[in-house]
């Protein structure tokens, strides 16, 4: 992921695009990856346990809420990290495609 | 001499490279958003959790979870924590993907960039806005300062396209 993306912003930063341009594309593919962690996340959180501390919000800590996530980014050996560096991986292609088809190289 | 406004070519060109690629970047959000379609209620559940901690924390509780994260945002891909300090409150944010690799390489990062690889994660709470102010600059290419990414945010803008 991280050589994916660090071609892409070599290729943004090296191309004759504006600056307004430039700044555009890295803006939507570094909101575009924030974007997609909690929809591959989601899919990993305990459930019912989610939904029992929404119900009763007093009972929430911040050691219950960082279970919460550790768990689901844990949880079938980091799958849901596996997930989430395909999906990555999947935009950043997209966008690499998407420039080299305005032969930005 | 060119016609008053009237884009240049190189204007439109680029245009259409940015609403490709955000074109290209909402369909995949789409597709995973539409794969987790059953769990809407367990994204408001979590939103819920995650606002009753920004309005109950302590210093000590912020301080904890600011602590914790960093090492999730420090490892492989990370995926962070969704809370950033703003001055003295915590800012509900949906920032879940490493902060490093969006400050190491989206220009205007590069200062605090070189302080993530000192691990401020765990100094971030006391640096507040300033840290942020340039963390959100900078993942925004330097045009938008002090905005919280909220998840409404972020899909309206990803989505816009579509």
């Amino acid at each position: 992921m991280e050589e994916k993306l660090n071609n892409l912003v070599q290729r943004i930063t090296a191309s004759s695009q504006p600056d307004e341009v430039k700044a555009e594309l890295f803006d939507t593919i570094s909101r575009g990856m924030h974007a997609l962690v909690w929809p591959v996340l989601l899919k990993y959180i305990p459930t019912e346990r989610l939904k029992g501390y929404a119900e009763h919000p007093e009972t929430i800590t911040v050691d219950s809420y960082i279970d919460l996530i550790s768990e689901a980014s844990g949880v079938q050996d980091g799958q849901a990290m596996k997930d989430l560096e395909q999906v990555v991986n999947t935009v950043l292609d997209d966008v690499g495609k998407v420039l080299t088809k305005y032969h930005i190289e | 001499m060119g016609e008053v406004g009237v884009p240049n070519q190189e204007m439109l060109h680029g245009q259409e490279v940015v609403d490709k690629t955000q074109r290209r970047v909402a369909e995949t959000l789409n597709e995973q958003q539409k794969k987790i379609s059953g769990e809407v209620n367990a994204f408001a559940a979590w939103r819920k959790c995650a606002d009753t901690l920004t309005t109950a924390l302590s210093p000590q509780d912020k301080k904890t979870l600011f602590a914790r994260f960093s090492g999730w945002s420090l490892k492989m891909a990370g995926y962070g924590s969704a809370l950033f300090a703003k001055g003295a409150d915590l800012v509900w944010n949906t920032v879940t993907w490493p902060p490093r690799f969006a400050l190491k390489y989206i220009p205007g990062g590069g200062l605090v960039g070189g302080l993530f690889q000192k691990d401020i994660f765990t100094k971030f709470s006391t640096l507040g806005a300033k840290v942020e102010e340039g963390m959100f600059r900078g993942m925004a290419g330097m045009r938008r300062t002090n905005e919280a990414i909220s998840p409404e945010i972020i899909t309206n803008r990803i989505l816009r396209t579509k």
